[in-house]
């Protein structure tokens, strides 16, 4: 008995079912991942105190209006650097934000102290309620 | 012209190719940029920066919203109730880094006083974390 060739036929992967598949993983994966780039922020937690706990430090006060002050005095972010640069950077930057000081407003003053390359430590004013 | 069925079936399938090379790229554009990670107990608005340090990238967080809510992985906790759930999750991971997201409207003094909470607590290893300043996009 003489058999009658097998016709050729390329076996192809079912190209539906997989592009079903493929779709439900990116819904998948555009749905649980998370896209924010969190970073630390330069600041030393370890030593936050109360206020006056660290009388070698350079204390800054951030009001809530977004004012600072050094010490008693009025000051910009270019005077509280001024003032680190005379200071060497010997001693750490206190910088107490005052009650209602968002945290944002004290990332934009930790960012503005950055390029004096001081070592910031963030001040309590009392006991906070927690 | 009337095509017979497998040819053009055949053909069907070789124009979803392109669409399926968009698809696979798509995906893998996702799975490399996003990160899986677990959700936060709420969501909330992170405060931007422009110097941040690399982050350890803790799976652990304690995020605080802006009216002072708390959540610890999964558990949301009202202002002032954090003590326990922290000596708890200590007790569990010791050696673990907690990784703190506060809110950009929250109150700084409370956020602190959160991290007074967390020292008691015996948690040595915190981290305040920030968002890189330009990439505006919101966790889904």
């Amino acid at each position: 008995m003489r058999l009658a060739p097998r016709p050729l036929r390329r076996s192809r992967v079912p190209l539906t079912s997989l592009v079903d598949v493929v779709l439900c993983l990116l819904f998948f994966f555009m749905l649980t991942s998370q896209y924010l780039d969190w970073r630390v922020l330069p600041v030393d937690l370890a030593e936050v105190a109360p206020d006056g706990a660290a009388p070698s430090a350079l204390t800054v006060l951030l009001l809530a209006d977004g004012g600072l002050r050094l010490g008693e005095q009025p000051a910009s972010v270019t005077d509280v650097i001024a003032a680190i640069r005379a200071d060497a950077g010997t001693r750490p930057v206190m910088l107490v934000p005052a009650r209602g000081v968002s945290v944002q407003a004290t990332v934009d003053v930790l960012d503005a102290l950055a390029p004096s390359g001081a070592r910031v430590v963030l001040g309590r004013l009392d006991e906070a309620a927690s | 012209m009337k095509l017979p069925m497998r040819a053009r079936r055949s053909r069907i399938e070789d124009a979803m190719l392109p669409l399926i090379n968009i698809v696979f790229l798509l995906m893998v554009s996702f799975m490399l940029v996003g990160a899986m990670s677990p959700p936060d107990a709420f969501e909330l608005e992170p405060p931007r920066s422009t110097t941040l340090a690399p982050s350890d990238a803790g799976a652990h967080s304690l995020v605080i919203a802006a009216d002072g809510r708390l959540g610890l992985g999964r558990e949301a906790f009202p202002p002032g109730s954090l003590a326990a759930p922290a000596a708890a999750w200590h007790a569990q991971n010791p050696d673990a880094v907690l990784q703190v997201k506060a809110d950009a409207r929250a109150d700084t003094q409370a956020v602190l006083g959160v991290l007074e909470t967390l020292r008691a607590a015996g948690i040595a290893k915190v981290e305040l974390v920030a968002a890189k300043a330009g990439l505006e996009a919101s966790p889904p």
